[in-house]
This record gives C-alpha cells, structure tokens and sequence, in this order.
C-alpha cells in the first residue's frame, strides 16, 4: 500500500494538470473565506453571514462546494487516461505490478484526494463559522458537522465515476466530454423527463444520489431561524424532498462499490499493449 | 540445469491471425536464448505473454517453476516493444517508480544511467529524449537492481550503429556475468554474437531451436578451382580432406572433413603439384540457414 501511494506521488506531483486543477480547487475552496463576507456588505436587507454561523455553516458549505468535486472528478479522469496514452499501465505490469494493483493504485490516490478536500473543505467551515457566530459552543459548532463526512463519500463518488469513464473510454478527450455532459446534461435531463411521475426512480440516479449528499440546506428556515444556537430541529427537516438520507447514503455506497468491482473486472481483462 | 522458464503449448491468437501456434520451449538458467524470426513471426507476442500484458488463448508458461505472478515479474529485467515511460517525468523519476514497484531502493539508479550513457540527462523530462535515448533508457530500467533474468524485445531497435554496438556489448557483458537472457530478434547477426542458444520462429511456428553451435554447420564449405578441375577432383575424392563434392560452375565445391583446416586443405593440394587459383570459404552461416529454413517452409506452403 505504501509502495502504491508513492508511486502515485511521484507521478502526480509533478504532473502539471495535475498541479493547475488542484490549485484551482484550493484556490476555489478557500476563496470563500474572503468573498462571501464581502457579498454580504453588498446586500443590507437579507444578512449572508446567517449561513456561515454555527451549525448552518456545515451543511451550506458542503451544498455550495458540492460542484467543485467537478474538477477532481476531472482530475482523475487525467491521471488515468494518461496512464493509456503513455502505456506506462503496461510498463508498471511488465516490471511487477498486478493489474488489481493498478485499479488499488489509483483508488488509494482518490481516497487521499477525498480526505484532502475533506479537510481543505472543513478547516474553511470552520474558520467562516468561528469568525461569524455570535454564541460558540462544542456543541453548536459541533451539530451537523457530519454533513463533512456526506462530503468526503460525495468526493469519493466523484472521483470514482471519473475513473469509471476513464477506463472505459481511455481517451482523454472523450472521457473529460463524456463525465461533463453525464454530469451536467444528461442526467439533469432524464430527472426532468421523469420529475413528478408516478415512480419515483429519477432520485435513483447515480449522479443524482451524489449532490443529494449534500444537499441545498432549507435556506428561508435559515434566515428565519435567526437566534443562534442549535436550531433544534432535525437536520432533515431543513433539505426538500427525495430520497431519505440514510437511503441516499447506502445507494452512493453501493453504486461506488459496483463501480469499484467492475472497474477490477475491467482491468483484468483489458488489452494493455 | 535449473530451469528458468518453461513455456508450455503457448497459442495466441489476433482475430484470424494466429500470432503464437502451440510453442513449447525450455529456458535454463545461465542460457542467452534468441528467439530468431522476421518481422510477425510471434516474438513480441510471446514475450509480451511471459510478461503479463498479454493474455494467452491456450497454454501455460511457469517462471522460476512456479506459476506465474506478479511477484515474480519483478525479479526479471524487461524491455518489451518501445520503452513506454513517463513523458513529463524526469528520468530519474521514472526509474524511481520503477524501483518502488521492484520494492527497491534507489541506489541503483545512478548505476544504470552511467552504463546506459545517460547519466548527464538524468534531470531531462523523458519526452525530450531522441529515440535511441529512450531505448536506452528501457535497458536501463531492465538493468534496475541487477536482476539475474533480462527479457529483451529488439533490444537495438531505432539505435544508430555505434548506439547498437554500445547496446550489444552491454547485453554481452550481462551474459558473462552468468545472467539469463531471453532476447527477441529479427537480425540474425545479432543472435550469432549474443545467443548461446536459439529459437527459430516464422508465423508462429517454431521451426528449430537448439544452441546457436549445433544450429551453425559444423562443416566448412569452400569453393576451390584450378586450370585442371578434373584431375583436382580425382585428387580430392580419394584425399582425407573432403566429405562430399559437388561441381558447380566450372569450380568444385567441397565440404571439408571435419577438424580439416582450409589452411590444410590448400597445403594438401599443393603437394600433389596443384596450384589453385581460387579458394573461398562458403561457410555455411546461420543465416543461410535461417534462410533457408524460411526458404523451405515457404516452398512447403505453394506446394
């Protein structure tokens, strides 16, 4: 295991998509920490900073940073298509890598960057919240702190799917178009065409269960909700409808695990001259 | 003599092309074994078998005598088809993965890159090396760690004369050392300098295998006249000189008797008051045999 992630290391740290997309993410993350207390300046009426107070500010940060997982996603698709262009899968198996290796590889290399972007995400959360709340306690600041581990599988899930396309498609092109328009097109489309009918399967979708992970916090009990503290309520009560949470979270664990399994199936078949 | 590989009935298949038909061969330690065959004839597609990346249709091969693993590929040095690294990593980077993966240190790098003549451009990226320098770099990463077996796939291919030379001697000294080697080839040169034994394949078929010694014609084969062929024949037939004699435009072509010398030969004739006028060595190489066999099985096909 340790011999995989320094291998990933060595090949990642100096691979410049690599270091561009993960800039932009950090950048992206821990911008918020400058410029949503501007916009709030900007809007007298509806004051902005309800959202950063303890414990609003778990569950609006994971809803709002949900997207960014877009670009790790991205990122693994990369680093594996890459490894098909170069060949270097094959040069790793010739010189004594199991092709199992070669999926565990890069599936210890999307959990490293979920547990990143976990605490990346986090240590943001919790600055915003410390500098915005009135009242903090361990126990408001602590509530609904849990919504960072729906984000770490949200991120995992991400990055799995991205391996999923890479694999299949192994160009890198056509892996990076087929991940953004499953992602922001056609999927959205399909739960359009299915909303309000009779079954319900459109809250199935893969990629569906995983924004549901983290989803839009019920905003106007937010801003009503104004004394701090513990809201008191159930943290369900503040998401719309779908799926319940417990189900939303055994479905993103078992669709990541199917992807998992048939991305070894893959492998070990797969024509790597 | 310990076994080191054993390949056993090995069929591989492209579609309709059969790429590999049913090759069984034997590796034992210490041996340098060509597999000898023009371009297509299955040498890449076997080595690629023995080294994991390609699945078999039927058949088995056993490294070490054991069955094959991943484990044990990092015991072997290999260099198959074009080296495939790393383009934006540097080379020192590249060889460190492959250490990790060998579970080695990296001590050895400087090594290789200094027998490899490429010490200097160790902080070059790799897609900035020229052909040759990738080649090199592939023999580099199979001398990784001083392993005891080097599996090498064309191994002078896209070298300049002086790059191949330089190649050749490397993987030489890696034989006297006592390493084992497989190695693929088209050039039957190259074969004769390096192998100690070899396998002769066209299409898929393995047409002859044995040591690079009993495969070479132990007979000499010289080509001689003189301004009176027949009394040279009369002279020669009867002589301990020959074992078989042939007229082939208007010059005598004889098989020496084995342990004779041409030398001898020459000095024979001349006692019997005969100057020759023309005296050629015909040594029968291996690669008019190669020729020939690729020849014969060719003839075997039209009829």
């Amino acid at each position: 295991m340790k011999k995989l992630i320094k291998i990933e290391l060595i090949k990642i740290l100096n691979y410049r998509p690599f270091q561009i997309l993960i800039i932009l993410y950090i950048v992206a993350i821990s911008l918020g920490l400058v410029i949503y207390p501007l916009i709030d300046r900007q809007i007298p009426m509806i004051s902005l900073s309800d959202l950063f107070r303890f414990p609003h500010v778990w569950t609006f940060m994971t809803w709002i940073t949900e997207p960014y997982n877009i670009v790790l996603g991205l990122m693994v698709i990369m680093i594996t298509t890459t490894e098909f262009n170069n060949h270097t899968f094959k040069t790793q198996v010739i010189f004594g890598l199991s092709r199992n290796e070669l999926i565990t590889q890069k599936l210890v290399l999307i959990v490293l960057l979920a547990i990143f972007a976990t605490l990346l995400n986090g240590i943001t959360s919790l600055l915003l919240g410390l500098t915005h709340s009135y009242k903090i306690t361990f126990a408001i600041a602590m509530e609904n702190v849990e919504m960072m581990g729906r984000y770490f599988l949200c991120s995992l899930s991400y990055m799995i799917y991205g391996l999923f396309f890479g694999l299949i498609i192994k160009n890198t092109a056509l892996s990076l178009m087929g991940y953004l328009g499953y992602r922001t097109f056609f999927e959205p489309l399909l739960f359009a065409i299915f909303l309000d009918k009779k079954f319900e399967f459109e809250w199935y979708f893969p990629m569906r269960v995983t924004t549901r992970l983290t989803p839009l916090p019920n905003l106007v009990q937010i801003f009503m909700n104004k004394m701090d503290g513990g809201s008191g309520e159930d943290i369900e009560n503040n998401f719309p409808k779908g799926l319940p949470v417990w189900l939303t979270i055994l479905l993103a664990v078992v669709y990541g695990g199917l992807i998992i399994f048939f991305s070894y199936r893959l492998m070990r078949k797969k024509r790597l001259t | 003599m310990e076994t080191i590989l054993e390949i056993q009935s090995l069929s591989k298949s492209y579609r309709s092309v059969k790429a590999v038909k049913n090759l069984s061969l034997n590796i034992r330690k210490g041996q340098a074994y060509g597999l000898l065959g023009p371009n297509g004839s299955g040498k890449t597609t076997t080595l690629s078998i023995i080294s994991g990346i390609l699945a078999q249709d039927a058949g088995q091969y056993n490294w070490f005598g054991a069955p094959n693993s991943a484990m044990q590929r990092t015991q072997i040095g290999s260099l198959i088809e074009t080296p495939h690294f790393y383009p934006y990593l540097n080379l020192e980077r590249n060889l460190k993965i492959i250490c990790e993966i060998k579970n080695q240190t990296y001590d050895d790098i400087p090594r290789v890159l200094t027998e490899t003549k490429l010490y200097d451009r160790r902080k070059s990226k790799f897609r900035t090396l020229s052909l040759g320098m990738k080649q090199r770099l592939g023999i580099a990463a199979a001398l990784l760690g001083d392993p005891d077996v080097l599996v090498l796939d064309e191994p002078t291919n896209g070298l300049d004369p002086e790059g191949i030379a330089e190649v050749r001697e490397l993987v030489i000294e890696q034989v006297k050392k006592g390493k084992t080697l497989i190695i693929a080839s088209h050039i039957l040169s190259e074969v004769e300098k390096i192998c100690s034994h070899v396998a002769i394949l066209k299409k898929g078929d393995l047409l002859a295998n044995g040591s690079v010694a009993e495969l070479l014609a132990d007979e000499e084969v010289v080509e001689v006249s003189c301004n009176d062929n027949t009394e040279l024949q009369r002279i020669l037939t009867d002589s301990p000189m020959v074992s078989k004699i042939v007229k082939e435009n208007g010059r005598l072509v004889i098989n020496l008797a084995p342990e004779k010398t041409i030398g001898e030969l020459n000095r024979y004739v001349f006692e019997h008051n005969i100057a020759l006028d023309h005296l050629v060595s015909r040594k029968k190489s291996l690669e008019a045999q190669f020729l020939e066999l690729v020849k014969d099985e060719q003839h075997e096909k039209a009829n």
